[in-house]
């Protein structure tokens, strides 16, 4: 768009923000020692300007809310999708009914499918593994039996809520 | 009180390891051995860091969150790219 004098300053304010957050980061795994903090600085410059490149600013921003309670919601998942797992190993016959499921999405390609598929994979008994531009991700679950494209769709629009709408660009 | 909650937690987590290391020999192929590996090792490396939380300082107990908050992270990302390894045209 042409804003006359007014500069699009996101990326810059995004880079501000990124280097933060790296930084923080940094300093809970290495600690508050001079040298370390220094390393810490520029590497946490060079990761914001490299994240930015990857997720240029605006495109993920989340609703803090809404992400809150889906963290909560995944910590919980989490744990009966390990609970699952570890039942079926554990028993002697085990009840394995594994198999591919076609799962049609409404994210576009790119980052949120990605997410998303990243995301899915942590939930109880899928398994993304593959996506193309017909807008199929192929999900390899571990029992068929349940209705396992309902409940991706309920997680997709979970995550769609997360996300604040595109800026239109 | 605290020491109980840290022995219970923990003694789960190191279970949900062994059941992920038995689901990695019982399991028939790549891509169910993947579910045993990514969810029940992140439960249990999760039940670890809970149960270790109560016997840290602040700093100490942020690091094990970001090191949990990683291992999520780098699983989640790597189970990916071995599944579609594993369904990619002509590999097998």
């Amino acid at each position: 768009m042409e804003g006359g004098a007014s500069k699009d300053t996101r990326p810059a304010v995004a880079l501000l923000l990124r280097s933060a957050a790296y930084f923080l980061f940094w300093v809970v795994l290495a600690g508050t020692a001079a040298k370390d903090l220094a390393a810490g600085l520029v590497t946490a410059v060079i990761a914001a300007w490299l994240s930015l490149q990857l997720i240029p600013a605006g495109e993920m921003t989340l609703r803090p809310g809404r992400a809150l309670s889906l963290f909560a919601r995944f910590l919980w998942q989490s744990v009966v999708a390990g609970v699952t797992v570890a039942r079926i190993v554990l028993t002697p016959r085990m009840p394995l009914r594994p198999g591919m499921v076609a799962y049609r999405t409404a994210l576009p390609p790119g980052n949120r499918r990605f997410l998303f598929m990243t995301y899915a994979s942590l939930l109880p008994g899928t398994l993304p593994t593959r996506t193309d531009e017909t807008d199929l991700i192929e999900v390899h679950a571990l029992d068929c039996g349940q209705p396992v494209a309902e409940l991706l769709a309920e997680e997709e629009a979970r995550l769609s809520a997360v996300l604040a709408e595109r800026p239109s660009a | 009180m605290a020491d109980l909650f840290t022995i219970l937690a923990v003694s789960a987590g190191a279970v949900l390891f062994l059941a992920g290391t038995l689901g990695l020999l019982r399991f028939p192929d790549t891509l169910t051995r993947l579910h045993a590996l990514t969810k029940v090792d992140n439960l249990g490396l999760g039940l670890v860091v809970l149960g270790l939380l109560p016997q840290l300082g602040w700093l100490a107990a942020a690091k094990m969150l970001a090191v949990w908050l990683l291992v999520q992270l780098s699983g989640a990302v790597v189970t990916q790219i071995l599944a579609r390894s594993v369904r990619g045209e002509g590999e097998s």
